[in-house]
């Protein structure tokens, strides 16, 4: 029994991340020029192995100078954002929260905005979005202490304080912002879009996101004990304030990095780790893999759906929350009396 | 000869920072090698915060609390989990978690940060729910088990740590009679394994059955510290708890003693309803009002 419950969880990973190279051979299929499979597999093949292109050169262009970096990032915000998500769950015990509920995301772009009215660098703007987005977890763990615990309902409401007060903040920067130049930039990018991905953020922010997803990713047998609470996690040998520490560090750190890249995209953190549970169970040895499969695949898909769907580009964090919404509130109702 | 000192607990005061009174003063006690220890006293005596000082979660305002020697709340918790494994009054997680996966969790103690449990880990938590009682339950998920299967569960669990001595708080207690007889029955097999322990309960007759110490608190005091003959006694359990207990040598019968609480009252608790006290008149013929 024990050996079929492993092997369950084996060929859901197996599943999965074939749904994964699928959804990324369509999404450099799709798109005002529809590129057939065959030639995306020349043009990959020349490219890694070095061999002559044998298609027109304006293909390779588009599938590695747009799309490639577009999937890439994609995948990157997709898997980073369930995976904070996933990991916010388990240290603060609470399935109901993610890095948008917690505030974490209004207050990574608030820095962001500021940073973008102040300057033009993207480390800047980075430092800043992580700045704050830690200060946002700090304020809303501290706001829903109660007699030394953070009770689920507290913690969700005194994310919805934070974030508001952040987007307020964020609001006024647009107020003061210049209205030809910054503010137009400010309000579209934090709508959340993967439009204007540049190689170069990429291969700043990639890296990071990609260390701190690894790390969590090392850690992920660790976090189960911290869902036991801080001291029994200590009792069975955690060094808990440490290991929290830790995860909270690079969870913020990875929805810094996709704020940086993509603007707020909302819901992937709390619907993804929850579709993974259904799967996998609450492990976050399966959970953690999962969750990267699946949000991966599912930002790429939906942005497909972003691109292709009308004749202007619909925004991404639009249609995260059109579709997340409903999905969770399916959870929500299916899985009732574990809340 | 003498088993050596394992735990000392050195003239210990605790306060919680935002309070003005002490939850306990004063305390000096220690545990030897092989003890089991009960800790008796009313709700809200600190018992549970005297279990998480030795545990070093708390510091202790005043005082020492050791273990082999070292002050508990310096001792790197990897350390501490291999010495002392401890079983909380803990709430179901609110991850519906399995049963096995559970238990796995106490091996985190032997393994690197970045390690995952392997084969022999798992064989340690099977060794460990066999020894409680609980592998028909490995695949069940935790939110379905009974409050008596949980508290066997973390038992497993702290028995997976593979350390000598096990810190129990209120094991028993919110548990059906049947289910506090089976997790005694579990403490009793360890402590004849020659495992230290230390216990927190609410039932001193649960300290006739294995303890070999028995301490009780009263607001921040110790109104006795002995052998269970020498504290479960009609009078220190009195001011402890403020009723009269009866205790019974049953030793021919029962082969130990017993202690059975009295109403305040005196003795007899009457039924407030009326039909109900019908019943027992109708059942037991010799009933007098």
């Amino acid at each position: 029994m024990e050996v079929s419950q492993s092997r369950r969880s084996k060929s859901i990973l197996i599943a999965l991340f074939i749904l994964l190279i699928l959804s990324m051979l369509v999404a450099m299929s799709v798109g005002r020029y529809q590129v057939p499979i065959k030639k995306i597999l020349l043009v990959l093949e020349s490219r890694i192995f070095g061999t002559p292109l044998k298609v027109e050169e304006r293909i390779a262009t588009v599938i590695l100078n747009v799309r490639l970096p577009r999937i890439i990032a994609g995948f990157l915000v997709g898997a980073g954002l369930a995976v904070s998500g996933a990991a916010f769950q388990a240290i603060f015990k609470n399935p109901l929260v993610s890095s948008q509920i917690l505030g974490v995301a209004s207050g990574a772009g608030f820095g962001a905005a500021i940073a973008i009215l102040l300057s033009e660098s993207l480390v800047l703007v980075q430092i800043s979005s992580f700045f704050f987005g830690l200060l946002s977890v700090f304020m809303t763990y501290m706001l829903s202490r109660v007699r030394k615990k953070a009770p689920i309902l507290m913690l969700v409401l005194s994310g919805i304080v934070v974030s508001s007060l952040f987007s307020a903040l964020t609001s006024m920067t647009k107020y003061i912002a210049d209205p030809l130049n910054k503010m137009p930039a400010i309000t579209f990018w934090l709508l959340g879009s993967l439009n204007h991905i540049a190689k170069k953020d990429l291969y700043v922010l990639g890296p990071i996101m990609l260390a701190a997803m690894a790390t969590i990713f090392i850690l992920r047998w660790r976090i189960n004990l911290l869902t036991m609470g801080d001291e029994e996690a200590r009792s069975m040998g955690v060094r808990s304030e440490r290991l929290k520490g830790i995860i909270i560090i690079c969870a913020t750190l990875i929805t810094a990095a996709s704020v940086c890249l993509c603007g707020i995209i909302g819901w992937i953190g709390l619907v993804i780790p929850h579709l993974g549970r259904l799967l996998v169970g609450p492990d976050n040895r399966n959970l953690i893999p999962v969750s990267v499969l699946v949000g991966g695949s599912f930002l790429i898909i939906v942005d497909c759906i972003a691109r292709t769907a009308s004749s202007s580009e619909i925004p991404i964090g639009v249609l995260t929350a059109i579709i997340g919404a409903p999905l969770f509130a399916i959870l929500l109702r299916r899985n009732r009396r574990e809340l | 000869m003498k088993n050596s000192v394992r735990i000392k607990v050195d003239s210990a005061g605790f306060r919680y920072p935002s309070e003005r009174k002490l939850v306990f003063e004063n305390l000096s006690f220690s545990v030897e090698e092989g003890e089991v220890l009960f800790l008796l006293g009313p709700n809200g005596t600190g018992k549970s915060t005297l279990l998480k000082t030795i545990m070093g979660f708390l510091i202790p305002e005043r005082g020492r609390i050791t273990l082999d020697g070292e002050e508990t709340a310096k001792i790197p918790p990897p350390l501490m989990a291999k010495k002392i494994a401890y079983v909380p009054q803990s709430q179901v997680s609110p991850f519906p978690f399995r049963v096995k996966d559970i238990v796995l969790m106490g091996r985190s103690a032997h393994l690197d940060p970045f390690a995952m449990p392997g084969r022999r880990d798992e064989k340690a938590a099977w060794e460990a729910m066999k020894q409680t009682g609980i592998l028909h339950l490995a695949e069940r998920r935790c939110d379905s088990v009974s409050g008596g299967e949980w508290q066997l569960v973390l038992i497993a669990r702290a028995l997976t740590q593979a350390a000598d001595i096990l810190l129990l708080d209120e094991p028993t207690s919110h548990l059906d009679l049947g289910n506090q007889m089976k997790v005694l029955d579990v403490i009793g097999d360890l402590a004849e394994r020659g495992i230290t322990i230390v216990i927190a309960t609410h039932f001193p007759d649960h300290a006739l059955l294995h303890a070999s110490t028995v301490a009780i608190i009263r607001e921040a005091h110790m109104l006795g510290y002995g052998s269970p003959e020498e504290t479960i006694k009609p009078e220190i359990l009195k001011a402890a708890y403020g009723i009269e207990v009866h205790i019974a040598d049953l030793s021919e019968t029962l082969g130990r003693k017993i202690c059975i609480p009295l109403s305040p009252k005196g003795g007899r608790i009457r039924s407030p309803k009326e039909d109900s006290r019908e019943k027992i008149l109708i059942k037991g013929g010799d009933y007098d009002s």
